[in-house]
């Protein structure tokens, strides 16, 4: 049982003698512990190496004589340290130096009674595995329920284990708790955005961490890392527990986190299907969806900007769920309070003025937009982020259609290979962005031959229109059947057979981009310069 | 030795600051009393208790109260025919020779000092072959005798006698006037007569402070082999030499205790004191205790330091020397050995060796020996 | 903008600017004449704050001519056991002895009034020392914490005699005869003093009347001029003390081991913010104890065998301990301190001058406070005010005090609720204000 023993200094830090002081010897507060004893000065050489030997204030008194004695004896001895009571005068020198020298902790306790000290500490000496369990017990009381916030957990975790707690994202941003911890972490050398990460020990005690992650998917990657100072005397198994408790806090955690991305992921999809329903029904919107739109702040009246947002580079660290909160945030932050919906591609918001706009000139928005997706990949290494922006439109119907141009601007930042790539939807661009995709014969070449099954098998070129209105439409059957005249089931009879006809596969998006481009290319006059 | 004349008063005082072992006042006073004194009234004739009739009552004298009180307020004249006037009416006979209760600097002075002024020879002798803190730590008393009767004059004519009674208790009583005297007062205590003092064999105390004084006065300073002839003179030896590193005192039940902590080559060393030094001990090895002497010299003037006036950072030399055998019986140690002064360690002799009179002797040996 | 400090001993004179910069030196005449030189040739238009002077110590010849001191003692019928100078040394007792009594009065240790002061009896000494003491010391018993005697019987002295009269109290000092003794010698040599001070004032009350006169003491602080005249005991050693500053101020730090090395002996001392920290010795002047603190650096002869390994012992035990601090070495001492990280300052030879124009002033306490009435931390506090205040009093800012820590030191043999207090103030001299024309 007792095959690591407890030290001197990890029974201190237990808390068990309150207002001690170490008055000497402190850098043997390191030595094991083997046993603690009420003693006599003149039984020190009898007592068993390890011991730690307390004094009543009728045996020794720190300013005694004899504590020289006491001291020196014990240092013969082996002893791990006396325990006696403090004057509350000043411990000559002599004495002080003495413990320092033969490295003899010298604690001194105001009111000391013996009995008591050996009962306090001997379960501890006995079984240093429940001084950890105090702390796991501690841990496990305070985490039944999971923490409120971060703050909570941070302040929980530093009451249980009496150590300063951080939290920290997975690109080791603070996110509450110690600075200093924080800043400890700089040195030690653990990769916080593994895609499998596990629990770390770093340093020595005095200075070392213990960081175990956060995952709200226990098979991904960390949300967030709790760093706990180590313990001072934490070696051996003083640790264990103390990490247990530490798993055992971020497990907790963990659920907080798992239910807020509930929460997050039911918003998005209630402002998703409105979305849904204004971009496809924009003239029949009933009066709680125009209702439940005013409340998000959605105006449907005015002239429509859309933006739709698309990440081109992802790294293993950042979850893109996050990523539409913080899209959100810096929006925001940025001077544009909009709520950016999550859609197949990407986000998709827009901006609306009363009057009618040029829908050429998108104003200062490009720049609001450029400025805030630098501001999001500086935060993100390896992230990479582009946008499109629409046309201005009017009315509800106005909102899908400069959304769709949204789309295909984005798709051509996307191309543009550079950080925070936004374009506008214009004519020009809407050029460059097929010059940009047909630019060459043999690509244009390619982009026939996807759809030649189509041509072949309808060289009316029905099959090729209904496939552009549909994917237009953002593969609404319905709207597909009102742009072109017949009934949406028509629609979707024609689908069926392209999907049949064509060598690509719509659902996948890349095909489905291809094939898009790939219908619009239809048509255009090349210059063939 | 016959007599103190003014040119030999300072190795009196100096080596008088031997048995002072760290207490027993300021050297300068003292030489300053008995020059005065000399001045006065001429030499001062030393008598060995021998040349007496044994029956002849004399007059012990100590001065009482503390010793920067003194320095402050020294006595009158007129203490020293007010204390003879008032034991001679009360033995109905007149003292021969004044009587030294202790050796020390302040004390040794005062006796020749009342004695030139009474007109008296002084008995080279005293009563406790050193410095005490309390009149009842005498030889005299070790034999049996009271201390009582005490007679106290304080500087504005205030007489107080304490006729009968336990020792201890009339110690106490008579430190107890002291605050109401200003800290000074003249004292005779004990019913002596010169035979009593030739009994004890406690002879040539002022002729020994004048041999160590003047052997002190040969001291070379700076190496610890200078101190030969005052080593010599007393029989001591040279414990450590060191840097005073730190000095606390503290208040506590009767006299304050007092640790000096010396940094020196060979380890920390404790002195522990209260008004003499008491222990000496190395990182908890007793090296010399009370009875003995333990004195601590001025490492560039050679002079021995009241203890209290030790200054962080001086260069000091610990000398222990040996004292009066009979304070080393079972007795005398119960009297004045360490446990007397409330510290749980058994005697040790100025050389290290065990105190004769020591009961649990062995076991000291071994547990100072293991560490 | 404040204007130059000017430091004067024997050998030279400096002025230096606000950032210690050596404005103009002097060297080789009487220190009146070089401080006229300085003033007059060198820095002419310049404004000069403070001259602080480091007067020779005394000869014993001048204690010789010195003035014949009446001694008054208050403490009757106490302490007649040793009447005024009645154990002096008896050459210096034929030089200075005037009339000598003993007069009652005084207090005791708490406070309490011993014997009222006999007034008559002050008075009655009064006419018998008129015309014959050049000077008059007046001490008391206790008359440190408890000066009112002391001061009632100067004023009633100073009345009657149109001489210096000193009391004993004025020396921050324990015990009765060491006041007294202090009080004496500098009653004596107040005319000597005197003369010195006067050539130096005469020069700046032509030259450069707004500018101060301080006197250096032996432990290398200052005193304004006016009350150095009353303490040349106080003055003596104020050359070496000097020295240890002026070094550490060379070396541009506040705290070092310095060693003066002299063609007949090396000197090793230690400055410790301002302070020299030394065995705290009571000076002795002729066999003559004195209550003067005295700073004692230890001085190495040449001219004893073995200087080398008697240097090195020295030097090793004034580093003990403080091996942080650094060594700074003055004049040629180069094979002894081989191994040792030494600085060692450019103008060295002046180091007790620029001592002197850069002193610092201080206030010590050291007496027995009686602790009955009030609790041990309240008699520390007071000890560190009147500290501070002597501090002040001798010329220094109280913006820029600093303190050692409260030495205490209890009574023995009779336990009573009283300690002895040691406690030093120490901080930059008052910048004057200033003038605006």
């Amino acid at each position: 049982m007792n095959s690591v023993p407890i030290t001197l200094g990890q029974l201190l830090e237990l808390g068990l003698l309150p207002e001690h002081e170490v008055l000497g010897g402190a850098s043997g507060l390191h030595r094991p512990v083997r046993v603690v004893v009420g003693s006599d000065v003149h039984e020190i050489p009898e007592l068993a190496p390890g011991s730690v030997a307390v004094f009543g204030r009728e045996q020794l008194v720190l300013d005694d004589l004899a504590v020289d004695l006491a001291v020196r004896l014990a240092g013969s001895a082996g002893l791990s340290g006396i325990i006696a009571a403090h004057p509350h005068r000043r411990i000559p020198f002599v004495t002080t130096r003495l413990a320092d020298r033969l490295a003899l902790p010298l604690i001194g306790v105001p009111d000391i009674a013996p009995a008591a000290v050996v009962t306090a500490f001997d379960p501890y000496v006995r079984a240093p595995e429940i001084a950890g369990l105090k702390v796991l017990g501690e841990v496990a009381r305070r985490f039944q329920r999971p923490p409120a916030d971060a703050q909570a957990l941070v302040s929980s975790l530093t009451a249980a284990v009496g150590e300063p707690v951080a939290l920290v994202d997975a690109e080791s941003r603070l996110l509450a708790g110690d600075p200093a911890v924080h800043a400890l972490l700089d040195g030690a050398a653990v990769r916080l955005g593994e895609r499998h990460p596990v629990a770390a020990t770093t340093g020595t005690d005095d200075e070392g961490l213990l960081l175990h992650p956060v995952q709200a998917d226990p098979s991904g990657p960390a949300v967030c890392w709790i760093v706990v100072r180590r313990p001072r005397f934490g070696t051996g198994v003083l640790l264990e527990p103390v990490r247990n408790a530490i798993a055992i806090a971020a497990l907790s955690f963990a659920l907080h986190v798992a239910g807020e991305a509930v929460r997050t992921e039911r918003e998005h999809r209630r402002r998703s299907l409105l979305l849904n329903e204004i971009l496809e029904q924009p003239e029949e919107l009933g009066s709680r969806s125009v209702e439940r739109a005013t409340a998000l702040g959605w105006r449907l009246a005015g002239w429509h900007t859309a933006v739709q947002v698309q990440v081109s580079a992802l790294p293993a660290a950042v979850r893109v769920s996050a990523l539409g909160s913080e899209l959100e945030e810096r929006l925001t932050e940025h001077g544009m309070p909009v709520t950016p919906v999550e859609r197949a591609e990407g986000w998709m918001f827009w901006t609306t003025s009363e009057a009618a706009a040029d829908p050429a000139d998108p104003g200062p928005l490009i720049g609001w937009i450029v400025r805030t997706l630098a501001a999001i990949e500086a935060e993100h290494p390896g992230l990479r982020l582009c946008a499109g922006i629409g046309g201005a439109h009017p009315g509800a119907a106005g909102i899908g259609r400069s959304a769709e141009q949204a789309r295909q601007a984005a798709l051509l930042a996307r191309t543009a290979h550079r950080p925070a790539a936004v374009e506008h939807i214009d004519a020009a661009s809407t050029r460059r962005l097929l010059a940009g995709w047909y630019g060459t014969a043999a690509l244009r070449g390619a982009t026939a031959e996807l759809l030649a099954p189509l041509d072949a098998a309808d060289p009316s070129g029905a099959l090729v229109r209904t496939l552009r209105c549909y994917l237009d439409c953002q593969s609404s059957a319905k709207a597909a059947g009102e742009v072109l005249g017949i009934h949406r089931n028509t629609v979707m009879q024609r689908m069926d057979r392209i999907a049949e006809l064509l060598p690509a596969d719509l659902g996948d998006p890349d095909d489905r981009l291809a094939v898009h481009l790939a219908t619009r290319a239809v048509g255009v006059e090349w210059d063939e310069s | 030795m016959e007599q103190v004349a003014e040119e030999c008063v300072e190795d009196v005082v100096r080596g008088a600051l031997h048995f002072g072992s760290g207490g027993g006042g300021d050297p300068y006073l003292g030489q300053q009393l008995v020059v005065a004194a000399i001045r006065r009234h001429g030499p001062i004739r030393l008598l060995s208790p021998e040349t007496l009739a044994p029956d002849t009552p004399v007059l012990p004298v100590v001065s009482g109260g503390t010793p920067v009180a003194l320095t402050e307020k020294v006595h009158g004249t007129l203490e020293a025919r007010t204390l003879r006037s008032v034991v001679e009416a009360r033995i109905g006979r007149e003292c021969a020779a004044v009587l030294p209760v202790q050796l020390g600097s302040v004390n040794v002075a005062v006796a020749l000092a009342v004695a030139a002024e009474l007109g008296l020879p002084c008995l080279d002798t005293d009563l406790m072959r050193r410095t005490w803190p309390s009149i009842d730590m005498t030889l005299l008393r070790l034999f049996g005798y009271s201390a009582a009767p005490i007679t106290v004059v304080g500087g504005a004519g205030v007489v107080a006698e304490f006729s009968r009674g336990a020792d201890a208790v009339l110690g106490g009583l008579l430190r107890a006037v002291m605050p109401g005297l200003g800290l000074v007062a003249l004292i005779s205590a004990y019913q002596v007569t010169a035979g009593d003092c030739a009994r004890f064999h406690a002879g040539g105390s002022i002729s020994d402070c004048a041999r160590i004084g003047a052997a002190l006065a040969e001291v070379a300073p700076a190496q610890e082999a200078g101190f030969e002839p005052y080593l010599r003179a007393c029989g001591g030896r040279l414990v450590c030499s060191g840097t005073v590193a730190e000095l606390v005192q503290r208040y506590g039940e009767g006299w304050p205790r007092g640790v000096v902590s010396l940094r020196t080559p060979e380890g920390l060393v404790r002195l522990d004191f209260q008004n003499e030094n008491l222990i000496v001990s190395r990182e908890g090895a007793v090296l010399a205790t009370v009875p003995d002497l333990i004195g601590i010299a001025d490492s560039d003037t050679g002079a021995l330091q009241q203890t209290v006036d030790l200054v962080t950072g001086q260069e000091v030399r610990v000398i222990t020397g040996p004292v009066d055998h009979r304070w080393h019986t079972p007795e005398g140690l119960t009297m004045v050995g360490p446990r007397a002064f409330g510290y749980p360690v058994d005697a040790v002799r100025f050389d290290g060796a065990v105190s004769a009179g020591q009961g649990r002797s062995a076991e000291q040996g071994r547990s100072a020996e293991r560490g | 903008m404040s204007g130059l400090r000017v430091g004067v001993d024997a050998t030279a004179a400096v002025a230096l600017d606000e950032h210690d910069r050596i404005r103009a030196v002097r060297h080789g005449d009487t220190p009146a004449r070089m401080l006229e030189q300085l003033l007059t040739r060198d820095i002419e238009a310049a404004v000069i704050d403070r001259v602080v002077a480091i007067l020779p110590d005394p000869e014993p010849a001048e204690l010789k001519a010195g003035a014949r001191v009446a001694v008054l003692r208050i403490g009757a019928p106490a302490t007649t056991a040793i009447p005024p100078l009645a154990a002096w040394p008896a050459r210096e007792l034929a030089m200075l002895a005037g009339p000598v009594t003993v007069v009652r009065g005084g207090h005791e240790y708490d406070g309490r009034v011993s014997a009222p002061l006999d007034l008559a009896a002050v008075t009655e000494f009064a006419h018998g020392c008129a015309g014959i003491a050049g000077a008059v010391a007046v001490a008391g018993v206790h008359g440190l914490e408890y000066p009112e005697h002391e001061r009632l019987a100067a004023a009633l002295l100073a009345e009657q005699l149109s001489v210096p009269v000193i009391r004993g109290g004025e020396t921050e000092a324990l015990g009765l005869l060491e006041r007294e003794n202090t009080a004496v010698l500098d009653a004596a040599m107040t005319a000597a003093v005197d003369a010195r001070i006067g050539e130096l004032t005469a020069v700046l009350s032509a030259r450069q009347p707004n500018a101060e006169l301080f006197v250096l003491r032996g432990d290398g602080t200052v005193l304004p001029a006016h009350r150095a005249r009353r303490h040349a005991t106080a003055l003596i050693g104020a050359a070496r003390a000097a020295a240890l500053h002026g070094a550490v101020r060379l070396a541009g730090t506040a705290s070092a081991v310095v060693v003066e090395a002299r063609s007949d002996a090396a000197v090793v001392g230690r400055v410790r913010g301002g302070l020299l920290p030394g065995a705290g010795r009571l000076r002795e002047i002729a066999g003559i104890r004195t209550g003067v603190r005295t700073p004692r650096p230890v001085v190495v002869s040449r001219r004893q065998a073995g200087f080398p390994d008697r240097f090195g012992a020295a030097l090793a035990r004034m580093r003990a301990g403080h091996d942080e601090l650094p060594v700074v070495v003055l004049g040629d001492l180069a094979d002894e301190i081989a191994g040792v990280p030494v600085i060692r300052p450019p103008d060295g030879e002046l180091a007790a001058v620029l001592g002197a124009a850069t002193a610092e002033a201080a206030g010590s306490v050291d007496r027995i406070f009686w602790q009955g009435a009030g609790d041990r931390q309240e008699s520390a506090n007071r000890a560190r005010r009147l500290a501070r205040d002597a501090a002040v009093r001798a010329g220094a800012d109280p913006r820029t005090l600093r303190e050692t820590p409260v030495r205490a030191a209890l009574t023995t043999y009779v336990p009573v609720p009283a300690a002895r207090l040691q406690v030093t103030a120490i901080g930059a001299l008052l910048q004057p204000a200033p003038v605006t024309p």
